[in-house]
């Protein structure tokens, strides 16, 4: 090929190449140089390359312990988002009924219609101490003033409802691609449902678990509004902090390294959860 | 070795009759096409022997045991899908090993028996290979494969031809069935293919909306069908109504005198097939004898179709060898002749 037998179809994707270049790289590249710069109070910053944002990063435990906030959170929603959304994926990639799948649907489609910030406002009544769920407990018996709002379990619970839509709609697509033959070929060889689910489908659907789980704990750990909300002010996570140190600290560079931080543990870790599983799965996968 | 009975089973969606209380014996070792139009219920009837549907009504044995309330994995059957249904993460060894290992089969035997299966269907150079990289065919052969290595009770079989080519699908449905006749199974085959049913079953039991028509022999089938369905979707399309006058008179209602055979049963239709009928030189006889136009010519390779025009009315199809049609013209005046076994009588009362 090369010179002699030019490959035209890669020239399709020369547009969105020049779009990530131009919106999402240059962006970056920029902030990259922000954070190699050096803080002065009353400006902006001061032109230099130091890794010293990296440094204070390093020897503060403060921001290091809110990335460990940030990254515990993130991988227990995601990890609820997947033990509650699988069944629900599961169900509606099988059920025959078409009116019940397209309702299901619209249940799930319908919060993203939403923004994050609104239902994160509405967990706050539900989860406050005078919220819905402190009357639900208190009306059971179960204990006075029960508020989960400002607390680790309750941005938790907020995060997993923002996140499962994405979720179950990424994990049905894989599994209506599991044909329901495959399950009946292996129960007409002795095995039980369970069996057929474990030896067959659950394999099968290991590229929609992932790339849900991907999207789930991309999304959770950059959120915003959630943890602002639900967190209160002593509940630290990665992006807000980020926010804080850019516009109230007015320190560019160490926002900017702390954003680099964030992208660079997220993307590690998703990196390395693709190779994994790209590892066992290889040969049929690709 | 096992029998396999079917007894007055049924299968209603809401109002929809599916399957209409079909009572077929299989003798073991026995090799039963169910043939029919789309539809008609074949599909439904074999996977309510392979349990993925629940009979409405009725009992299904296989080797005098009661599976009618078994689920799937508890009945040994060998399913072969249309689709194949190849597990596409597993190689091929891997596919036909699957039963094995559900039934906890030890490793060294299991592998053996794999083995086995494989040179069976002439597989064993790509054990290692995904379903993905086989052709149609190969894919066809493991699913047969699978289904065999379990030593299945019986072999249930869904239009596992349609999805290949004709050369391939002749030679499948050879191997099918001497692997069937080898292992000495008891196979149920679907297929909406007349000439496919009768090329590999010794039983065939035709279907017409949820109900078995006839079961017999190919031969049977073919000389002898029951009703005007059978008749039709067999391939007889000259139906000529009328009524038997004498034993062996048959007069049909546009005044033409044919011969039948004396001893067949009454009926109000007599067919012919089309490749029964032959061009009458000027001067030959025969016991039936209609003089004709020819109103159409289709030239098919080895054989030509001709349509020719009676004058009391209808018209009849016939099937001549190429060689003879060549000489035929359109308008030309032709005499067809048939021998009076060649004359079927039906009721022509519909399924
Ligand atoms: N799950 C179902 N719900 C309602 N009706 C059904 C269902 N499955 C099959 N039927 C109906 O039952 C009848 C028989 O279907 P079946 O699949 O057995 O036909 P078939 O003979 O296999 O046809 P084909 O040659 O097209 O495969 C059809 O009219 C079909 O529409
Ligand atoms: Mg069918």
């Amino acid at each position: 090929m090369g010179a002699t037998n030019p490959n035209r179809t890669g020239l399709l994707a020369v547009p969105a190449g020049l779009f990530v270049a131009l919106f999402l790289l240059a962006p970056l590249a920029l902030m990259f140089r922000y954070s190699l710069n050096r803080f002065a109070p009353g400006e902006m910053m001061e032109q230099a390359l130091t890794l010293e944002n990296y440094g204070k990063f390093l020897a503060d435990g403060y921001y290091q312990g809110v990335l460990w906030t940030t990254l515990w959170t993130s991988g227990l929603a995601t990890l609820i988002c997947l033990v509650l959304g699988y069944p629900v994926a599961w169900f509606m990639a099988r059920t025959t009924a078409p009116r019940l799948k397209s309702l299901l649907v619209i249940a799930i489609v319908v919060p993203l219609l939403m923004g994050n910030a609104v239902r994160s406002a509405a967990w706050m009544v539900v989860l406050g101490e005078k919220g819905m769920l402190a009357a639900l407990v208190g009306a059971l018996g179960l204990g006075e003033r029960f508020g989960l709002l400002y607390t680790a379990p309750g941005v938790v619970i907020a995060l997993v409802s923002v996140l499962l839509p994405f979720m179950i709609i990424t994990l049905q697509s894989v599994l209506e691609g599991v044909s329901h033959s495959l399950e009946e070929a292996a129960m007409s060889l002795g095995a039980s449902p369970r069996a057929a689910f474990v030896q067959v489908v659950l394999p099968l659907s290991l590229p929609g678990v992932l790339a849900g789980t991907s999207l789930c704990f991309i999304l959770a750990m950059n959120a915003y509004a959630t943890p602002v909300l639900v967190g209160g002010p002593q509940f630290h996570m990665m992006a807000p902090t980020v926010y804080q140190q850019v516009s109230k600290a007015m320190n560019w560079p160490f926002g900017a390294a702390l954003a680099f931080v964030l992208m660079s543990v997220t993307l590690g870790l998703s990196i390395a959860a693709n190779l994994l599983m790209q590892r066992r799965y290889r040969r049929w996968a690709e | 070795m096992t029998e396999v009975v079917l007894d007055g089973v049924s299968k209603h969606y809401a109002e929809m009759v599916a399957v209409d209380r079909v009572s077929l014996r299989i003798p073991a070792g026995q090799f039963v096409a169910l043939l029919g139009p789309s539809g008609c219920g074949k599909t439904t009837t074999l996977r309510m022997v392979a349990g993925f549907v629940d009979a409405t009504q009725g009992r299904i044995t296989i080797g005098g045991r009661d599976v009618t309330q078994l689920p799937p994995w508890r009945r040994n059957t060998g399913l072969v899908f249309q689709n194949y249904a190849l597990f596409p993460h597993r190689t091929v060894a891997q596919n036909v090993g699957f039963g094995l290992q559900m039934r906890g089969i030890p490793r060294a035997e299991a592998a053996a028996r794999v083995a086995t299966a494989l040179q069976r269907v002439k597989l064993q150079e790509l054990a290692d290979r995904l379903p993905k990289q086989l052709s149609g065919g190969q894919q066809q052969r493991v699913a047969l494969a699978r289904a065999l290595v379990i030593e299945p009770d019986v072999l249930l079989l869904d239009e596992p031809l349609s999805n290949l080519d004709a050369r391939l699908r002749l030679e499948m449905r050879t191997e099918i069935r001497a692997l069937q006749r080898a292992l000495e199974l008891t196979a149920i085959f679907v297929t909406h293919d007349q000439e496919e049913a009768f090329a590999i079953a010794d039983i065939v039991a035709v279907m017409h909306r949820g109900q078995v028509e006839q079961v017999g022999t190919p031969a049977e089938i073919y000389e002898t069908p029951s009703t005007r369905f059978v008749a039709e979707f067999t391939g007889v399309h000259n139906l000529l109504p009328g009524r038997v006058t004498a034993p062996g008179r048959f007069e049909t209602t546009d005044g033409l005198g044919l011969a039948c055979t004396a001893s067949r049963p009454l009926g109000s239709l007599l067919g012919v097939r089309p490749e029964r009928l032959a061009l009458l030189p000027a001067g030959a006889t025969a016991d039936n004898a209609v003089a004709g136009q020819v109103v159409s010519l289709a030239y098919l390779g080895a054989v030509a179709e001709a349509e020719v025009q009676l004058p009391s009315g209808p018209r009849l199809l016939a099937r001549l060898p190429a060689h003879q049609a060549a000489v035929l013209a359109m308008g030309a005046t032709v005499t067809l002749g048939w021998p009076a076994s060649a004359s079927l009588l039906l009721e022509d009362a519909h399924g």
